[in-house]
């Protein structure tokens, strides 16, 4: 058999071995667009809350000047200022311009992670300052008599909603940032 | 109507990447079945090779061909892989050799004994000789497998004539 045959034979059978099967590696780009459709809207939505909770004291002043409602007023315009100012520095990297290399899209997506992790520390943080004020707020009213106990169970009854509400929220933030996080540190892992 | 594929093009423009893959997917997959032949451990370093191509890919200032770049890459990933195989072989020592007489998944699936004697016969050769002539089949000139193995080009052409000897006596021949 001449030389080349031999050679052009072992090619024919050689190339006609194609992939058949092409896993793709973690889309990270895929996921990063996935990940910044997603905090984009909770960031909306975060911004369209702190609005509504920005307005409802002056709707209750309106017709209600008491010392009491313009602390409380006051309490609600700090703590909301402070969530946002947070909300504001920490998704900064949300509004950064879209990444075109893969491995600027996943520092981007990176530090989204690290920056959902700060939001979960943020908002255990922020809630139970919002417990420490509220707590004792109700209670205090209830000594006065400025509640009855059965209103003050309700009210109870809610914050201890919402805080097991918020509560669950953070977990499955974290737990899912964590994930993502392991996931592209995984896919970022120096060479061996 | 659009297929799948053409509608992921059209939303989201190709990254380098992705060119990659595709340009070079079926000779990454020869590639990888040159160094493994169990499917599963040789999807791993399919994938093994195309994260180390997408971690590599920022990197390439274009110095030599994309084609030489990406299997020097690859030949690198897969040395490292035989490497590895080897040192785990050493504790388990129950591993088959590299050249596994058993029919794989790509011979079944493409359904030709020919390709199958053929790879096993690939698997068996030593690596020098093995990467030698894949790169040959893949048709890549002496002068550009010399610059993804870092070798002479005299260099290439004896480790292909003895390559080619070896193959022809593993497939019966003279």
């Amino acid at each position: 058999m001449a030389a080349d045959s031999e050679l052009d034979l072992w090619r024919s059978a050689w190339t006609a071995a194609v992939a058949v099967e092409s896993p793709a590696p973690f889309d990270v780009r895929a996921a990063g667009l996935r990940q910044e459709r997603r905090l984009r809207i909770r960031y909306l939505l975060n911004l369209a809350v702190a609005a509504a909770l920005a307005a409802l004291p002056l709707w209750v002043l309106r017709d209600n000047w008491r010392v009491e409602a313009v602390v409380w007023a006051a309490v609600v315009w700090i703590t909301t200022l402070i969530a946002t100012a947070f909300e504001i520095w920490n998704w900064r990297t949300l509004w950064r311009t879209a990444a075109h290399s893969v491995t600027e899209y996943a520092g981007v997506y990176e530090a989204r992670c690290h920056a959902t992790l700060r939001a979960v520390r943020f908002g255990y943080a922020f809630l139970a300052l919002q417990l420490a004020i509220s707590l004792p707020w109700l209670t205090l009213d209830l000594v006065r008599g400025e509640m009855t106990a059965a209103r003050y169970i309700a009210a109870v009854i809610v914050l201890g909603t919402f805080t097991a509400i918020f509560i669950l929220w953070f977990r499955v933030s974290r737990r899912r940032a964590l994930a993502e996080l392991a996931q592209v540190k995984d896919f970022l892992l120096p060479e061996e | 109507m659009l297929t799948a594929d053409e509608k992921r093009r059209t939303c989201a423009p190709e990254t380098e990447f992705e060119a990659v893959c595709r340009q070079f997917g079926d000779s990454l997959f020869r590639l990888a079945c040159s160094y493994e032949s169990a499917p599963d451990l040789r999807d791993d370093l399919l994938q093994e090779i195309r994260l180390a191509l997408w971690k590599a890919l920022p990197g390439f200032r274009g110095e030599c061909s994309l084609r030489t770049f990406v299997y020097r890459v690859a030949h690198n990933r897969g040395l490292s892989h035989v490497w590895r195989r080897r040192q785990h072989a050493r504790f388990t020592d129950d591993l088959p050799d590299v050249g596994d007489p058993q029919p794989t998944a790509e011979s079944a699936a493409i359904g030709r004994d020919r390709l199958a004697s053929l790879m096993r016969a690939i698997r068996r050769l030593p690596i020098p000789y093995r990467q030698v002539i894949t790169m040959t089949l893949d048709e890549l000139p002496q002068s550009e497998i010399a610059n993804v193995l870092g070798i002479s080009e005299n260099n290439v052409a004896v480790r292909l004539n003895r390559a080619r000897k070896l193959l022809r006596e593993a497939l019966g021949g003279k």
